[in-house]
């Protein structure tokens, strides 16, 4: 039985945004229809764009509708679920405009019984962030007059700060009004099932997590590759690049999750207390080893999903001599017991050859090969591989002999699938975060100090690049794997890249 | 084979996005088992096999072969049909399903099969909707199925991705260029990619049936004593080419085994009835450590008497401590007649199976191989030195 929030508003900042269409709303959808929103539950949307409540509901229901492939007929559901949305059309960064929305709240909790729980979530750029945090502060809704019976608790959508300075800044600003414990810093990654996953097939499975460690793993590789390049989000992009964007972000979270110990129980400060520990003992790649470390390049023209693509400086918004980047591959080492000296291979780009992202944790070669002449050559690594999009599971490579006299040996891989094996859909990332948010469990979230270290890594990186300007950028053509230079930076390990 | 085994198509071959094919795929998947009585359709995969043709024919042959050929390796079949004379540029797919009729209460097993056909410019970015498609994780064949050169400027960066590499040398217009153009191309990929050749499947039951006439006691001392070969190998006629790959391809392993010098080829040296019987004459020689070595490799009609690419190989030791050992395709098209001759003894003959293989159980041989076949590539590289 699924467990129901209490009764509680959630206001959106930034809400006429595609990211309130595209994913808050059909997610907000989908738990009502399971009976996982809490009865009265509301919506308020805020924004400077003018709207009628009947307006924003329209395009609520439109949105809904078209993300989820829902038939145009009567959905008494969707009726209900939008008509508790409203609307208010402000301009947020005015102190005024949050009296108004003060008044709302109240009107909300006497007429839908909505109880003083509040749920802010800021879909805006960042840079909004302090101003209506601060508002949100000075307007007392942040800390409920009954902290011990109401709560108030703010979502922040990635980034957290474009560097260590700025993620410091922002989390003094968030915290401060806050409290850590009613910050969640939404990573939608986290939120997807294989990712949850990764800790219940580490740790409730007896064969894996004696062998997670460097006296079994070779090395492990981590994807993150797209198809789509740059789309509508250029101007944002040519300020993040890929780095921030992704590898900062999701794929740093991912490899905690992957490295971390066993945390004492499962639970939200134990949990990011590992997170937290693992990343203290990421390797640091200063200034001058950066070129050892990682590699950047950016997508040429090409082709891809079956039509020719411009290259990123040819996309509209875009510097024509713009040096970000939109594919990196790193190398991080693990300074632990656990992971001492084993190579974790990371890259992440847009406009590669397909949409996938995967985990590949390539394990060591038998200690002593005892079949004779071709078959010892065809022997490969067992390959673990957990699939995070777009099909999630998890798939194991050994080797089989082939039926016959002769002792051949083929590699051939065991599979398990989310769709297949458990049958009907999973909720999206952004349910599963949504309702935790609403439950109060941040254990799918980011805390501060998790931030600051992931920052205090990538900035020695990032700031050589910003040195070098487009010097020693790399290219690669769209639709392809990637540049050279990092099929060069891996096999110069003797390894390679997985064929994913 | 049980009933069980045979190929079945799943619905005809359907027009495919290629900007969606995998999507395309799943949503076939999805329809199969959705379709009344297939419940319990199961999608099998082993390995990812590409096919290189270069005409429409070419590409309605390999797919009735694919059929058979998924019955021992299931995998998901790619195959591409290259033509960059062709016009107007452009890429076209279709996908389909090739089940195994299931016995009762037991799965149906299906692989899927896709046809891509590129056509003007379009060959290059043939990778850009290839590789997306090849299942990760399981080996990649290149099955090249065409008397044409590897094309590198279209075909190197799926190389790169590619595990085995399988061409079929029987197809070569000729051989004496176009296999030490081989070994070249095993050099260039040596990192990349391993080759293998089907007609070195054709040749292996001549070799292994070769070395057998040595392995009784006492035969080995001839080993190091030939001095003369004969290899009479199947002229070309109206539906078949002539197999004068195959026997260069005997002659190099001989030859690189015995650690034998190639010292030339020609037809000087022939006799004169010989150089008359046509151009497939060759008469290459070696430096042995026992002296010269004459290898004639001479074409013959074989009829309906013998399906193999040979009619008879002699090995020769003319001297002092003579001998002779010969293989010959027997009356039936499918046995091997060995006689072992040596003054003072008995002639000893044995008739032998002969295995010939049609072009499926061909590619199911190399596909069981998943290494470097060294053996084939030091023989390619004889006969680049014997040819050059």
């Amino acid at each position: 039985m699924h467990q129901t929030p209490e009764p509680c508003a959630m206001v959106i900042f930034g809400a006429s945004g595609d990211l309130t269409a595209r994913k808050l709303v059909p997610a907000l959808y989908n738990l009502a229809r399971q009976h996982m929103l809490p009865a009265g539950f509301s919506v308020i949307g805020c924004s400077k764009t003018k709207f009628t409540h009947e307006q924003f509901r329209h395009k609520i229901r439109q949105a809904v509708r078209e993300d989820l492939n829902l038939p145009d007929q009567d959905d008494p559901v969707l009726d209900s679920f939008t008509g508790n949305i409203h609307y208010i059309s402000d301009n947020f960064g005015d102190a005024a405009a949050y009296s108004q929305l003060t008044e709302f709240l109240k009107q909300l909790d006497r007429d839908h019984g909505t109880s003083g729980n509040r749920l802010f979530y800021l879909a805006t750029p960042p840079s909004f962030f302090p101003v209506i945090v601060n508002h949100l502060g000075a307007a007392g809704l942040a800390r409920p007059k009954e902290p011990e019976k109401t709560w108030s608790r703010i979502v922040l959508e990635k980034p957290f700060g474009r560097d260590l300075k700025s993620a410091r800044d922002l989390n003094r600003v968030v915290t401060g009004v806050f409290g850590e414990q009613n910050v969640y810093r939404i990573d939608h990654y986290l939120g997807k099932e294989t990712v949850q996953n990764l800790l219940v097939f580490r740790l409730a499975n007896g064969i894996f997590e004696p062998v997670w460690n460097r006296r079994y793993i070779d090395h492990v590789q981590i994807t993150v590759a797209e198809e789509l390049g740059v789309e509508n989000r250029a101007s944002y992009f040519e300020e993040a690049g890929l780095f921030r964007d992704m590898i900062q972000s999701h794929v740093l979270q991912v490899l905690s999750l992957v490295t971390m110990e066993a945390p004492a129980r499962f639970e939200a400060r134990s949990l990011r207390d590992e997170k937290a520990k693992v990343m203290r003992s990421f390797r640091p790649i200063t200034l001058e080893e950066v070129d050892k470390y990682a590699v950047r390049a950016q997508y040429a023209a090409g082709f891809v999903s079956g039509k020719n693509v411009p290259a990123y400086r040819a996309e509209p918004n875009v510097n024509p001599a713009s040096a970000t980047e939109t594919y990196a591959a790193l190398k991080i080492f693990i300074d632990n017991w656990r992971w001492a000296d084993v190579p974790f291979y990371i890259r992440s780009g847009k406009r590669l050859a397909k949409r996938v992202s995967e985990i590949s944790i390539q394990f060591r070669r038998v200690p002593h090969l005892l079949f004779g002449g071709g078959a010892t050559d065809a022997i490969q690594p067992n390959l673990l591989s957990l699939q995070i999009q777009p099909d999630e599971g998890i798939s194991l490579k050994f080797s089989a002999k082939l039926p016959g006299t002769a002792m051949q040996i083929r590699p051939v891989k065991m599979q398990f699938q989310y769709g297949e094996s458990f049958g009907g859909v999973s909720p999206s990332a952004y349910e599963t975060l949504l309702h935790d948010c609403m439950m109060g469990d941040n254990s799918l979230f980011t805390r501060n100090d998790a931030v600051e270290i992931s920052w205090e890594f990538v900035d020695p990186i990032l700031e050589r690049w910003k040195q070098d300007g487009a010097k020693g950028l790399a290219f690669y053509e769209s639709g392809s794997w990637g540049p050279a230079e990092a099929d060069a930076f891996i096999e110069g390990d003797k390894r390679r890249w997985q064929r994913l | 084979m049980s009933q069980n085994l045979q190929p079945l198509t799943l619905g005809g071959p359907r027009e495919a996005n290629v900007a969606a094919l995998a999507e395309e795929l799943d949503a076939l998947w999805q329809s199969a088992g959705d379709a009344e009585g297939r419940e319990d359709v199961t999608r099998a995969c082993a390995l990812t096999l590409l096919i290189y043709t270069e005409s429409e024919r070419g590409a309605r042959e390999v797919s009735n072969l694919v059929g058979a050929l998924t019955l021992q390796n299931p995998c998901r079949a790619l195959i591409l049909v290259v033509q960059p004379n062709e016009s107007p540029a452009g890429l076209s797919a279709s996908i389909s399903a090739v089940c195994q009729l299931p016995a009762s209460g037991v799965k149906q097993v299906c692989c899927e099969h896709v046809t891509l056909v590129a056509r003007g410019e379009r060959v290059h970015d043939l990778d850009k909707v290839v590789v997306p498609l090849m299942v990760s994780g399981l080996p990649v064949c290149l099955w090249w199925r065409a008397g044409s050169p590897l094309q590198f400027d279209y075909f190197g960066k799926i190389l790169r991705f590619i595990d085995r590499l399988c061409v079929d040398s029987e197809w070569y217009p000729n051989p004496e260029s176009d296999l030490p153009s081989l070994a070249q191309t095993i050099q260039k990929t040596s990192s990349l990619a391993a080759i293998t050749d089907m007609n070195w499947a054709r040749v292996t039951p001549w070799r292994e049936l070769a070395a057998a006439c040595f392995d009784p006691d006492g035969m080995r001392f001839y080993l190091s004593q030939i001095n003369q070969v004969r290899i009479e190998y199947r002229a070309g006629a109206a539906d078949s080419p002539p197999c004068l790959a195959q026997g260069l391809l005997f002659a190099a392993w001989l030859a690189a085994r015995l650690g034998w010098k190639a010292a030339g080829v020609g037809q000087s040296g022939l006799e004169e009835g010989e150089k008359r019987n046509g151009e497939g004459n060759r008469l290459l020689t070696f430096k042995g450590r026992q002296g010269d070595i004459r290898v004639q490799l001479v074409p013959g009609l074989a009829g309906p008497r013998c399906s193999s690419g040979f009619l008879t190989i002699e090995m020769k030791v003319a001297g002092d401590a003579p001998a002779k050992f010969t293989l010959i395709c027997g009356p039936e098209s499918k046995s091997v007649v060995t006689r072992i001759e040596i003054p003072g003894h008995p002639p000893q003959e044995s008739t032998v199976h002969l295995q010939v293989f049609d072009e499926v159980a061909l590619l199911n041989e190399e596909l069981k191989l998943s290494s470097r076949d060294r053996v084939y590539e030091e023989t390619l590289a004889m006969v680049a030195s014997m040819t050059s």
